[in-house]
């Protein structure tokens, strides 16, 4: 993960517009969470941890649903 | 304690970094539970005479305890015996030297003569495989990759050469390991950053044919995020001994004796 990646898509991108996910590299997935942590306020985090899947996805998709 | 063997301080010419100032370094290493950080001057790495950022670089971390000087030395190139004994001097962990960026034969008479001569002041030698992945290079960044069989040949040459190769992968580490005598083998060592972790975990499977004793915690910021390899060593849930090991004590016992 190169050091200056997330704020480029946060920034082009905007926070309302990224989902986690890890490509099955779980090491490089949590370490951008932690990273995300010192970038974001804890309401924008949990738009990337679940909320904008939440919102995007189908009722259901989810376990929690 | 952590030690960071491999991170880097000032601009990166082939994309924007954040944090690439002594302060900001001291801050991502805060951030990440970082103790101590082996700092290589990265502008020079890039220059025709890189070892002109030691300077720099010395005075850098004389101001910052936590920061320990990886001076560049460029064999081809004349006052590279001089800073080779500065390094000695002024205690330097380690000296790096990246032949490919420097346009030299990674296995030629130059870098022969540089690990004989770092072998005889006992100082270790630090080599990266790559700075990048491939796919996010610079179309103008066309250095090639430290071949394995490089690092195979320098090891060999002197009895009395350690080398710390970062930036390395697991197929990298097992060509060269297992490519060499296990007098070789025990004077390498490898840093983290580019070995991947869970759930595939090449770190664990290293860990169990290579032996813990060889590598050592290392992240490449701040051209990498460090939380990547903290995340990494954090998941392989080791007990306190072995995870110290990683962190620091293979860096203590190993390179720093």
């Amino acid at each position: 993960m190169d050091g200056g990646m997330l704020e480029a898509c946060l920034e082009a991108a905007g926070v309302e517009r990224l989902l986690w996910g890890t490509d099955l590299t779980m090491d490089t997935g949590w370490a951008k969470l932690r990273y995300l942590e010192r970038l974001l306020s804890p309401r924008d985090l949990e738009l990337v941890q679940w909320r904008n899947a939440a919102r995007i996805f189908p009722r259901g998709a989810f376990p929690a649903d | 304690m952590r030690i960071d063997v491999n991170a880097f301080l000032g601009a990166y010419p082939y994309r924007r970094v954040p944090g690439t100032s002594p302060d900001g370094l001291l801050q991502a290493m805060a951030r990440a539970g970082i103790d101590e950080a082996w700092v290589s001057h990265l502008p020079s790495l890039f220059w025709r005479q890189p070892m002109e950022g030691n300077a720099w670089l010395y005075a850098t971390a004389a101001r910052e305890p936590r920061l320990k000087p990886v001076p560049a030395l460029h064999p081809g190139l004349s006052g590279w015996e001089g800073a080779l004994g500065e390094a000695a001097d002024r205690a330097a962990p380690a000296g790096r030297c990246d032949p490919l960026y420097y346009g030299l034969d990674p296995a030629g008479p130059e870098m022969r003569v540089l690990a004989a001569a770092c072998g005889a002041a006992h100082l270790p030698l630090m080599m990266a495989v790559r700075l990048e992945d491939g796919r996010q290079r610079h179309p103008n960044d066309r250095a090639a990759e430290l071949p394995a069989a490089a690092v195979r040949a320098l090891i060999r040459s002197d009895e009395d050469l350690r080398l710390l190769i970062t930036h390395a992968d697991r197929g990298f580490i097992e060509e060269v390991h297992f490519g060499s005598t296990p007098e070789e083998a025990a004077r390498l060592w490898w840093d983290v950053s580019w070995i991947w972790g869970a759930p595939e975990d090449h770190l664990e499977t290293l860990l169990g044919t290579i032996g813990i004793d060889r590598f050592v915690f290392g992240t490449g910021q701040p051209l990498r995020i460090p939380e990547a390899s903290v995340a990494k060593v954090d998941l392989l849930d080791l007990a306190p001994a072995p995870r110290a090991a990683i962190d620091s004590e293979n860096t203590r016992g190993g390179l720093l004796r």
